[in-house]
């Protein structure tokens, strides 16, 4: 028989790094196929590829055969796919049957909308997916997992064959993921195709009947579930190797500088973490785990529920990121455009901004030292920019991100948090951002890194925290740490 | 210390494009006056200049005024409601052998400042967007001058008073000085202060800011203070110049400053913009309305050519993007 999709020798480049590297996926009518991969392996890129909403730089997809070249979603839906997204596109002030037929709503010979009609097949849906949610009620009044059905719903009303789901199970309760999992098994008796993408491992070996694994944008293994035991899973998704040298000086550990205890938030259960004087610790964990919440605790960005922050032995509280500052705690986010820089703003300001007191005579800005100060930094960190004027939206990643690095140095904080510092960052800048935390060590700092780039962690990290869930479920030593270690306590109890 | 009046730092975009943009209004601003000078014989003389300057000094108060808020990347529409209670608290101080001079000027000031306060705390601490706040100030200012006069025009002001907008210094008209000592302090706080560094960056991208330990808040709450206080100063020139607490004075003239500044070439957005491109808007403006007067063009088409300039400019900056 014919598969329902396949996907041969996808490529595909951002300004000129490869995400996606001859990719090939072949998928069955009336299975689910689950896709697998760290961050960043590219399986977000590839479903988009999938979905129409960019098209490969080459490679062939054909839908039962036949080849098919989508300029848009919306010629993809027309092929029969659809994809559920981790952030649902709903409208909210709408009711549950005019989100199902967006765009498509059955008219009366008048023209006007057939509401009686609408909300006729609507229902017929919802019931054929085994559900009971009233179709006349604003979607803002269901559940997330709700909200998932109804697109599932709109899927089918679209004549979907081939579903792709993101995460469908992220951000909903147990109950309602049976209930998921159960219209999944319906839908994949009638013949329908699911691509699943998830991280959690126990999902996967109950619904899926076949794996594909990507790593770093290439296709590493597809093989039946059965086939395929889990230690073996995880060493398919890791496996990476450290792109670029790194030699890593044993630290020399001081006194704590810095504890966490019992922190509590939304986002974070009971965390205790003691950093050391001139130690870096590594914290590793699957995105959406708690790693970053972590550091916004620290940074003054988000104020925790319960728990305690020692600085030095002392307890301190931490309002806001001024706060933080005082205290010696620098923060280098993982986003560093939303968080990190003024992007219309020059490379001097940015550099300076906070730590522009230092710059300053009273409320006067030090022109001058300014001036001095923001040069001596770019030759420093060999910023390539082509002055300190320039825009900083104008400057690579990697010379933005040592912009920032520059930026939080200046106020020379005792304890440095860098969550994702090399996210986004060409090699070259990147072996430059480990010199600096090797540096940063030497000279007595206290380093937290946060990375999903595992090797990145197991090179610079002394010891290495894996969080999931918002839990710290592991410590591990440098000697006894590996990519499969920290995997396994990523995703499985 | 070097006074930077048209460096604009903080704009992305193409280096040539820059000198356009910056170089482009002046160059537009000059040949305009070229042409009106050639096509009439009275406007490029010192009188008529001084006469340009002095009728463009109130809503270029305001403008530089609304600056500092636009830069942090919010608006104020309660300017020209703060322009007729200022000048009625003023007046209702000013009346001959009452008080000395400086009351009636402090006690405007102050209201005006505690206006924008009010604006910037509401804004600030109930994360109401500005566009709301400053509408519903708007109201409430213009409903406050009209309580205190009890609707009715406070005349009968002192001579020391009417001076502030009548009078001349060393030959030039007082209100062309206050707006030029207005412009020089506004470019001295923009440029060379912290305070100034923070509202470009709190405008050009707030969690930025407030990441790098930024007080956002309390730089809005200023730049709102500073817009509202010259505001008032604003009201207090306009009614020394007309010798009257006016209730009525003053409606929309927001809106006159507003576009000033965005011919000027800050952008509503945020994070961008200058003292020097506001004053180049005002004088854009004065200019055309007072050509055009000279030309004896009805005041009906001078409405619509200030409103196709608006729109060009900030077309002009929109087709960088």
């Amino acid at each position: 028989m014919t598969p329902i999709l396949q996907a041969a020798h996808i490529n595909k480049s951002f300004a000129g790094v490869t995400v996606l590297d001859k990719v090939s996926l072949t998928l069955e009518e009336g299975t689910i196929h689950a896709l697998m991969g760290e961050n960043g392996a590219g399986k977000s890129t590839f479903m988009n590829i999938l979905m129409g909403m960019f098209p490969p730089d080459s490679g062939e997809i054909l839908i039962k055969g036949e080849a098919v070249h989508f300029a848009s979603a919306r010629e993809a839906l027309r092929h029969g796919i659809a994809m559920i997204h981790q952030e649902l596109l709903v409208f909210p002030d709408l009711t549950v049957a005019e989100n199902i037929f967006m765009g498509r709503e059955p008219i009366t010979g008048l023209g006007w909308v057939d509401r009686r009609k609408m909300n006729r097949q609507a229902e017929e849906l919802i019931r054929q997916l085994g559900m009971d949610i009233p179709v006349n009620v604003k979607m803002k009044t269901l559940s997330i997992g709700e909200m998932q059905m109804v697109e599932i719903a709109k899927a089918l009303s679209n004549q979907a064959a081939i579903l792709i789901m993101d995460e469908p199970t992220s951000a909903i309760s147990q109950r309602e993921a049976e209930a998921l999992f159960k219209t999944m098994f319906t839908l994949k008796s009638q013949g329908k195709a699911i691509i699943y993408i998830s991280h959690k491992m126990d999902e996967i070996y109950r619904l899926a009947d076949t794996i594909t694994v990507l790593r770093d944008g290439k296709h590493i293994a597809t093989r039946p579930s059965a086939a395929l035991p889990m230690e073996e899973l995880i060493k398919l998704i890791v496996g990476r190797e450290l792109t670029s040298f790194f030699n890593k000086q044993p630290s020399l550990r001081g006194e704590v500088m810095l504890e966490m205890r019992n922190i509590c938030s939304p986002a974070l259960r009971d965390i205790n973490i003691r950093l050391h004087q001139g130690e870096i610790l590594g914290i590793a964990g699957l995105m959406g785990a708690g790693r970053t919440n972590i550091a916004q605790v620290l940074a003054g960005l988000e104020r925790p529920s319960s728990g305690e922050i020692l600085l030095k032995g002392k307890a301190v509280h931490i309002q806001d990121p001024k706060d933080a500052i005082r205290h010696g705690i620098g923060l280098v986010t993982e986003n560093r455009k939303e968080y990190g820089l003024v992007l219309g703003a020059s490379v001097r300001d940015n550099i300076t901004l906070a730590s522009l007191k230092k710059h300053s005579r009273g409320v006067f800005i030090d022109s001058e030292k300014e001036n001095e100060v923001a040069d001596r930094e770019i030759s420093r960190f060999r910023i390539k920019t082509a002055s300190r004027q320039q825009a900083v939206g104008r400057l690579s990643g990697g010379n933005q991100q040592k912009v920032v690095l520059a930026g939080m140095y200046l106020n020379d904080p005792d304890i440095i948090i860098l969550d994702e510092p090399t996210r986004g960052v060409d090699v070259g800048a990147k072996q430059e951002i480990y010199e600096f935390i090797a540096k940063l060590v030497a000279a007595g700092k206290a380093v937290i890194l946060i990375s999903s780039e595992l090797p990145e962690i197991l090179a610079l990290s002394d010891r290495i925290l894996v969080v999931r869930e918002g839990s710290i479920k592991a410590e591990l030593q440098r000697e006894e740490a590996s990519q499969e270690l920290i995997m396994h306590y990523a995703m499985i109890d | 210390m070097r006074l930077k009046i048209f460096d604009q730092p903080h704009r992305i975009g193409n280096r040539n494009y820059d000198y356009v943009r910056k170089f482009g209004m002046l160059a537009a601003f000059l040949l305009i006056c070229l042409l009106l000078s050639l096509a009439t014989p009275n406007f490029f003389s010192l009188q008529n200049m001084t006469i340009v300057l002095r009728q463009v000094s109130i809503n270029g108060i305001l403008a530089v005024g609304v600056t500092f808020v636009i830069i942090t990347g919010g608006i104020d529409l309660s300017l020209g409601s703060v322009v007729a209670l200022a000048g009625v608290v003023a007046a209702l101080f000013a009346h001959p052998g009452e008080y000395s001079l400086l009351v009636p000027i402090a006690l405007a000031l102050l209201v005006g400042a505690g206006i924008g306060g009010l604006n910037g705390l509401v804004i600030t601490k109930g994360r109401v967007a500005s566009f709301i706040v400053t509408l519903g100030m708007m109201t409430i200012a213009r409903g406050l001058a009209l309580v205190l006069s009890d609707g009715r025009p406070v005349t009968n002001l002192s001579e020391s008073f009417n001076a502030i907008g009548g009078g001349n210094l060393a030959g030039i008209p007082i209100p062309i000085l206050i707006f030029a000592l207005v412009v020089v302090l506004a470019i001295i706080l923009l440029n060379h202060t912290r305070i100034g560094r923070y509202m470009y960056a709190v405008g050009g991208n707030e969690k930025a800011a407030y990441a790098s330990g930024v007080r956002v808040d309390r730089v809005k709450i200023i730049a709102f203070m500073i817009c509202s206080a010259l505001a008032a100063l604003a009201g207090i020139v306009l009614a020394s110049r007309i010798n009257t607490g006016q209730p009525n004075a003053g409606v929309a003239y927001e809106l006159d400053a507003i576009a000033a500044v965005v011919i000027g070439g800050t952008s509503l957005a945020g994070g961008i913009g200058s003292i020097g491109g506001t004053v180049l808007g005002v004088l854009l403006i004065g200019v055309i309305n007072n050509g055009l007067d000279l030309l004896n063009i009805s005041s009906y088409y001078q409405q619509i050519i200030k409103g196709v300039i608006i729109i060009a400019a900030v077309l002009i900056d929109r087709k960088k993007e």
